[in-house]
């Protein structure tokens, strides 16, 4: 999604949002990651502007104004993910999964994530996690997340099929968000 | 790393200290880290160092260089610890900065020259007052801004980035906190434990992880 994303051509506006609708995506975004709660006041402090920036293919980034470093992102009305930078500060924001060695150059190109990839004895899935959950991509013996993905199909159903995608690539190490450490 | 460590990590069992993420949950003082983490990134390509392999010809080219001489524990295998390949690459970059007319590091007379430590002395203020001095911590890619504020909170105390008499940037913490600081740079910031010394006394340096 983020293969070729720029500050420079990728972004469309840059606004404010209102105090209100920070509430509203603050409260969102709680909901969905839990654990990042007791940060939130210093993710997104109350008295600071947040700016929604508006990029390509419908993307909507969330950033402080003071400091412009993309910290959310949704498409359309979606869910919120955080920018991997966000997450390899808090690795706890998102369930996780493991690719084996085998998989992470190809997650580093952007490809998607197949089944065996998942389910080989490097890999490890393990929480069960429902088609469409947001998950923290980790590798065989690394630290820090190679990736954020989508579950295109449950874990069970991973296991059961092991072929085709198992893992949508939604943003990965090297790709263009990933590149942006500011939006400024 | 084995397979099994790996997914013993992901579970949040192991406590080697690649792994100081997954204590974070068991708030027992001072080995806790805290969050943000402070995640370092490669020097030459911006990814996280263990994953700068993944695009060989660079890595050979520029990466390796940086990571020797900031953070060679990502590579154990490539810079064992404690031989002689780690320290040389170190020293050789070291040399480099030295001629780029960067700040020199500091030499004790035992140390070999341009070997990489983080050091933590206690200096006295007027009065009883005393206060923990913190020099390298720069050279393991930590921001000295960064942690000041990191050490401010987590101790409850002063905490700034101060010049010292060899024009070296360094954390000053207040009051003796070197036991404490020791544990959060290895903790929080990964920083090796055998390149952590404290000094006991105005002469006596010590491994802070004997
Ligand atoms: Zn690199």
């Amino acid at each position: 999604m983020f293969k070729k994303f720029s500050s420079e051509v990728s972004v469309s506006s840059k606004a404010p949002v209102k105090s209100s609708v920070q509430r509203q995506m603050r409260a969102r975004i709680e909901e969905q990651m839990p654990s990042l709660n007791e940060y939130m006041d210093e993710l997104l402090p109350k008295k600071e502007k947040v700016l929604v920036v508006k990029c390509e293919e419908h993307v909507s980034l969330l950033c402080v104004e003071k400091k412009m470093e993309p910290l959310f992102f949704c498409v359309r009305d979606g869910p919120y993910f955080p920018t991997l930078r966000l997450l390899h500060m808090f690795p706890h924001a998102l369930p996780r999964v493991q690719v084996d060695r085998g998989a992470i150059k190809h997650v580093m190109k952007g490809a998607d994530i197949m089944c065996p990839g998942l389910t080989s004895p490097g890999a490890a899935m393990p929480v069960e996690l429902e088609q469409n959950a947001i998950v923290a991509v980790m590798a065989e013996g690394k630290q820090h997340a190679v990736g954020i993905g989508r579950m295109k199909m449950s874990t069970a159903q991973i296991r059961e099929v092991n072929k085709g995608v198992g893992i949508e690539n939604v943003h990965h190490l090297g790709d263009g968000l990933f590149k942006t450490i500011t939006l400024s | 790393m084995s397979d099994l460590s790996d997914i013993e990590s992901l579970d949040g069992g192991s406590a080697a200290h690649s792994d100081v993420e997954e204590q974070g949950a068991v708030d027992d003082g001072t080995a806790a880290v805290s969050y943000p983490l402070h995640v370092v990134y490669c020097g030459n390509c911006g990814l996280p160092p263990e994953y700068c392999e993944f695009d060989a010809k660079e890595f050979e080219a520029r990466c390796k260089p940086w990571i020797a001489s900031n953070c060679p524990w990502v590579y154990p295998d490539l810079f064992p610890k404690g031989s002689g390949g780690a320290v040389e690459e170190n020293m050789k970059q070291l040399d480099i900065q030295d001629a780029d007319g960067e700040e020199p590091k500091e030499k004790p007379g035992k140390k070999k020259k341009g070997d990489p430590e983080v050091l933590l002395a206690l200096s006295t203020k007027k009065g009883r007052k005393s206060a923990t001095v913190i020099t390298g911590a720069d050279l393991f890619g930590i921001k000295l801004d960064e942690a000041a504020k990191m050490f401010k909170k987590r101790f409850a105390c002063g905490c700034a980035v101060t010049k010292n008499a060899q024009q070296q940037d360094t954390i000053e913490v207040q009051g003796d906190q070197r036991r404490e600081a020791a544990e959060l740079l290895r903790d929080q910031y990964n920083v090796p434990e055998y390149v952590i010394f404290i000094m006991e006394d105005k002469k006596s340096k010590v491994r802070a992880f004997p």
